[in-house]
């Protein structure tokens, strides 16, 4: 793998330790000698760890509380009771 | 999914796990724990899809607690993935509610084919689909039009800026300012690929979950999700690039 085309489409999977031992060997060996791939891969493991640092979310009481009410109403329209 | 092992208020069985610095060296004994490791966790899988099911089962015949009880781990995590993937926070919440109401109409009908929460975010992502139609059909480039320039593949209308180590122009930014950043970078990707990068990155979901939720091949999931993450970079790339990182949603 010696073109950094042939590289790109196994980057998620190496990125996510998900590709084959041998062609991760590969791929290494040619990111040992490409600089601009190096920060592609670093730049892309570093996108997904910013999206996930910023997934917690804390879910408002006010609409917990707006959203039980119009569970509850619902339920009772489908089941006739609670 | 991780987090289906935190069922609140369920038996959740305990998980065992092997440690890398296990006394015993020899590696006979340490594959036999390894095989019992694998046996009794996949036992607690078990274990946990069983109460599941017996949840939907109450839920099914009209018990709201049961019902109330299946869903509540996966309000927070429903309602973040909505903040990323609606327009703006009125329609997040639309959505949110939504999901929970439609679960509620059509919950007579879950068969149990997939696990409960793989049918609840195929739920919100329906309703989303259906609230934003007319954006489900934009695209992103080819995968290797995301190639820099720099290599001589680049697509010739893309512009895209010049590699760039992130490290130094993000260490001038504030936490805050980050997370604009990222929400402004992931709203910009269309909805097909926004929401596989999402269920897998945010969600943690496998590829086979994100494509089961999504009704999609495995390989159509792979492809969307490397084209999301290849976008975003090119995205990210170009607000770090910028000289002062000011980004407006």
């Amino acid at each position: 793998m010696s073109r950094c085309d042939d590289l790109i489409g196994n980057l998620s999977d190496y990125i996510d330790g998900e590709l084959d031992p041998e062609l991760c060997r590969e791929l290494e060996s040619h990111l040992a000698g490409c600089q601009n791939c190096r920060l592609m891969v670093d730049n892309l493991k570093m996108t997904v760890k910013l999206c996930r640092d910023g997934a917690e979310v804390e879910l408002p009481q006010s609409l917990q509380d707006k959203i039980n009410a119009k569970l509850a109403e619902r339920w009772k329209k489908q089941f006739g009771h609670l | 999914m991780a987090g289906a092992a935190e069922l609140s208020g369920w038996d959740s069985p305990r998980r065992l796990k092997v440690g890398r610095n296990f006394p015993y060296p020899n590696p006979a004994f340490v594959r036999i724990l390894s095989t019992m490791e694998k046996s009794m966790n996949q036992k607690a899988d078990s274990a946990i899809k069983i109460n599941e099911k017996e949840m939907v089962a109450k839920a099914q015949t009209g018990d709201f607690t049961a019902f109330t009880t299946l869903i509540e781990q996966y309000r927070p995590r429903i309602f973040g993935m909505a903040l990323k993937l609606a327009k703006n926070r009125e329609d997040a919440e639309d959505i949110f509610q939504e999901t929970f109401l439609k679960a509620i109409d059509n919950i007579k009908k879950f068969r149990a084919e997939s696990a409960f929460g793989t049918w609840l975010y195929a739920i919100a992502i329906n309703v989303v689909r259906a609230k934003y139609a007319e954006e489900n059909k934009k695209e992103l480039l080819p995968i290797e039009d995301y190639l820099p320039s720099s290599h001589g593949h680049g697509h010739p209308d893309t512009d895209l800026p010049e590699l760039l180590d992130w490290n130094d122009p993000l260490s001038k930014l504030t936490d805050d300012e980050v997370g604009r950043m990222i929400d402004a970078a992931i709203h910009e990707l269309p909805l097909k690929y926004r929401a596989p990068f999402l269920l897998r990155y945010t969600q943690d979901m496998s590829l086979q979950e994100v494509a089961d939720t999504l009704h999609l091949k495995l390989a159509a999931a792979k492809s969307r999700i490397l084209r999301a993450r290849l976008a975003l970079r090119a995205k990210l790339n170009d607000y770090l690039s910028e000289d002062d990182h000011h980004v407006s949603m």
